[in-house]
């Protein structure tokens, strides 16, 4: 059986004295899309700064690439150590840096050399549609666009798993449709595990393997779309998988 | 014309006066004072002496500047993101020498690295009565400004560019490659200002027996020597380059946004591993860098026995502080709660008004004094020269834009639409502004009295030429019996204005500490 490239077991996190998740469990295993959904407040972008390494858990087990990376409240391996790549759900590009910029930052950091540097951006940035932006700043491109940057320095890390925090909440329902269709197509080609925190059911269909709901801090119910259709356990989780494409 | 366009005519008109009687009086009058002399008074200080004299204080400004970065801008980066024990403290510590007159510092460093001070020998003496020494003093009572301008914009960088940074890379990377970077504009803020101050600055080469530009100018206007149409034409220069780092400032403003009023988000520290002891250690030593001065004061003070003989030369010296420092900034608050707020808004007026303050501040304090003298020494003014009024002005000219520009930055975090809520209900002007831009704003409004009062309360260059007789401020108490008065004394007198000092920032660290709490 394969291991699971993100493993969280038991994890609770309390924040300045407020419980924010409680004992959630849950794998996301190699080629899998699993979305993780809920209502505002229920700590889905908390549980993915928590896997990213950038808040540490008070409790549980946390595994990524078959390693071990916090257990028992404390932190054992830095983010940068993970071999996890997000993109933010304000995309947190950097104005400084050029596209090129944003994606060769990652490269450099982890260390790869330039000629496979310079080979894995232009690749990337091929199959993203931006070649002819590479020398662009984020602030000159178009909201598509910019969407299509954080994607692309996220994939041309070729992470262990890839975190995705509402990536498409801030685009009209036209880019969206749009983006939805490339973020598929995106992900099938690059075949690596992603974590996608989304309150839209139809992005849920249209992308996810299973669907993960947490209510409270608490995972409320998770499993294939189909099954949650069949049998909701909650009101939110009937509402979520009502929704229908934009 | 409606009620409101009224107020609003009526609060900027006074205002202005204001502002153009203590600032731009004596800029125009320094002016008008070179004009005069023509070419006489031209030969008389466009000297190669000068001219060499001028180019010096511009490298020394400058080297000063570049030692300033060389600290600040990573003890900034430690202090504004990187998570280490007692990073507050340490900070408040590291930053206390801004808040203090660079002499008292001067005099710091004295007792530490002089003849008989704690580290010191003949070969530290040499040293720091020299120009290497001056430039090592100036960094390190200007350097904190860096620092405190290096926070602030990192703490302006957006928290999700950081934390997509450290998904990828190491926290010193992330400071190196993303926070300072994107900090610059704060940054080169801070550079500009330390590079001013710098400049300025006229005691401590004085205390240290380097020659300087600002000096010259100051020097024309002793009791022995007083030549102020000589000293008009010397400020010419120094007027110029006052409006050219004005026009840096503005054009980085413009260009980057207000480098220091920005703020995007809750920060949270950023663990940096195992750096984490050497970030500490840093923090710590820019922190005992910045009290080691006051240190050697302390120990002069009590080898000396020097507190009692301070506490009998003290005079009337702090009421004279307390009095000047808190009428100058009680009037320069009034002046920002409109000029402050209009700029927030985008008003043209303030944003002139600002300009003009700016030049005011970033012009030395010996051109100031040289304008006001010859603004205000004339029989119609005698009431303005011979009494206190003479010193508020000059306080309320150089320092008002201190409190204008904190109260605008207070301003501009709060929603303009609940002003324009506030109008669609009919209020006025003036009903909007003390209705709802100062209750929401009143930390601002406290932090920009208190920060003014500081400042006023650190001066010594300006007070020193026109206080008035026995009206002498307690720097001005220190710096005139540190010629002659006995070391310990002298000292202990220092410590009194550290104490005065840390007791106005003390009441500002528990009404920010409150906003940080609310935030």
């Amino acid at each position: 059986m394969t291991a699971p490239a993100i493993k969280v077991c038991d994890l609770s996190v309390v924040l300045d004295g407020k419980q924010i998740l409680r004992e959630v469990s849950l794998d996301v295993v190699p080629g899998e899309v699993v979305a993780l959904t809920g209502p505002s407040g229920s700590g889905k972008s908390t549980l993915l700064r928590v896997v990213l390494g950038l808040t540490a858990p008070s409790a549980g087990t946390l595994s990524v690439g078959g390693r071990v990376v916090s257990q028992g409240g404390k932190v054992l391996v830095a983010p940068e150590d993970r071999n996890l790549a997000m993109v933010f759900q304000d995309l947190a590009l950097w104005p400084h840096l050029t596209v090129t910029g944003n994606l060769e930052f990652a490269l450099r950091a982890r260390g790869v050399p330039r000629r496979e540097r310079e080979d894995r951006i232009r690749a990337v940035l091929d199959r993203t549609g931006l070649l002819d932006k590479a020398t662009r700043r984020p602030s000159t491109l178009s909201g598509g666009e910019r969407q299509r940057v954080a994607l692309a320095r996220a994939v041309v890390q070729e992470p262990v798993a890839l975190l995705l925090d509402e990536p498409l909440a801030s685009l009209d329902v036209l880019l969206r449709v749009e983006m939805l269709s490339f973020l598929r197509e995106i992900l099938r080609g690059s075949r690596c595990p992603v974590l996608y925190v989304t309150h839209d059911g139809s992005e849920a269909a249209a992308l996810a393997d299973r669907v993960v709901v947490l209510e409270g801090g608490r995972v409320a119910q998770q499993g294939p779309l189909a099954e949650l259709q069949a049998a909701p356990s909650t009101a939110f989780v009937r509402a979520f998988v009502e929704q229908r494409s934009p | 014309m409606n009620a409101g366009r009224w107020q609003s005519r009526l609060a900027f008109g006074a205002a202005s006066l204001v502002l153009v009687i203590a600032a731009a009086v004596p800029l125009a009058a320094v002016l008008i004072q070179a004009a005069s002399t023509r070419l006489r008074g031209l030969t008389a200080v466009a000297t190669p002496r000068t001219v060499e004299l001028f180019g010096c204080s511009l490298m020394l400004a400058l080297e000063v500047t570049i030692l300033a970065l060389l600290g600040g801008v990573p003890l900034g980066a430690v202090f504004g993101c990187a998570r280490i024990p007692g990073r507050r403290v340490l900070l408040a510590l590291h930053a206390m020498p801004v808040f203090l007159p660079p002499f008292l510092l001067a005099l710091g460093w004295f007792h530490v690295l002089g003849r008989e001070g704690l580290l010191g020998s003949a070969t530290t003496s040499e040293w720091l009565f020299g120009r290497a020494g001056l430039v090592f003093v100036l960094a390190t009572a200007l350097g904190p400004l860096v620092t405190l301008c290096t926070v602030i914009g990192v703490r302006g960088v957006d928290p999700a560019l950081l934390d997509a940074g450290r998904g990828a890379a190491s926290p010193l990377t992330v400071l190196t490659r993303i926070v300072v970077p994107l900090a610059w504009p704060a940054i080169a803020v801070g550079g500009l200002l330390v590079f001013t101050l710098a400049f300025a600055e006229v005691a401590v080469p004085m205390f240290l027996r380097v020659e300087v530009y600002p000096a010259a100018v100051f020097a024309r206007l002793g009791s022995l020597v007083y030549e102020p149409a000589e000293a008009a034409v010397l400020a010419l220069p120094v007027v110029a380059l006052a409006f050219l780092i004005v026009g840096a400032e503005r054009t980085l403003a413009r260009r980057h946004g207000e480098a220091l009023s920005s703020r995007r988000g809750k920060h949270e520290a950023m663990s940096l591993g195992g750096a984490t002891w050497f970030a500490a250690a840093l923090a710590a030593s820019g922190a005992a860098l910045s009290w080691l001065p006051l240190v050697g004061l302390l120990v002069r003070a009590l080898r000396g026995h020097g507190f009692v003989d301070a506490w009998l030369r003290l005079g009337n010296a702090v009421e004279n502080s307390l009095l000047v420092a808190g009428v100058a900034a009680s009037v320069g608050t009034a002046v920002a709660v409109v000029v402050g707020h209009g700029l927030a808004r985008g008003s043209k007026v303030a944003r002139g008004l600002d300009v003009l303050t700016l030049a005011a501040f970033l012009t030395p304090a010996a051109v100031g004094g040289v304008g006001a003298i010859t603004a205000w020494n004339r029989p119609a003014t005698a009431w303005v020269y011979g009494t206190t009024v003479a010193l508020v002005l000059c306080l309320l000219g150089r320092y008002s834009v201190v409190a204008i520009r904190v109260f605008s930055a207070g301003v501009r975090q709060r929603p303009e639409s609940h002003e324009a809520a506030a109008a669609t209900c009919g209020a006025g002007y003036l009903r909007r502004l003390f209705g709802v831009v100062v209750p929401e704003s009143w930390r601002a409004l406290a932090g920009a009295w208190l920060l003014g009062a500081v400042f006023c309360l650190r001066d010594v260059e300006t007070a020193i030429l026109v206080y008035p007789p026995g009206g002498e401020t307690l720097p001005v108490r220190i710096f005139t019996l540190e010629a002659n008065g006995p070391e310990p004394s002298v000292a202990a007198l220092a410590l009194f204005h550290v104490a005065l000092t840390a007791v106005v920032l003390a009441a500002m660290a528990v009404l920010l500490g409150r906003r940080e709490a609310q935030a």
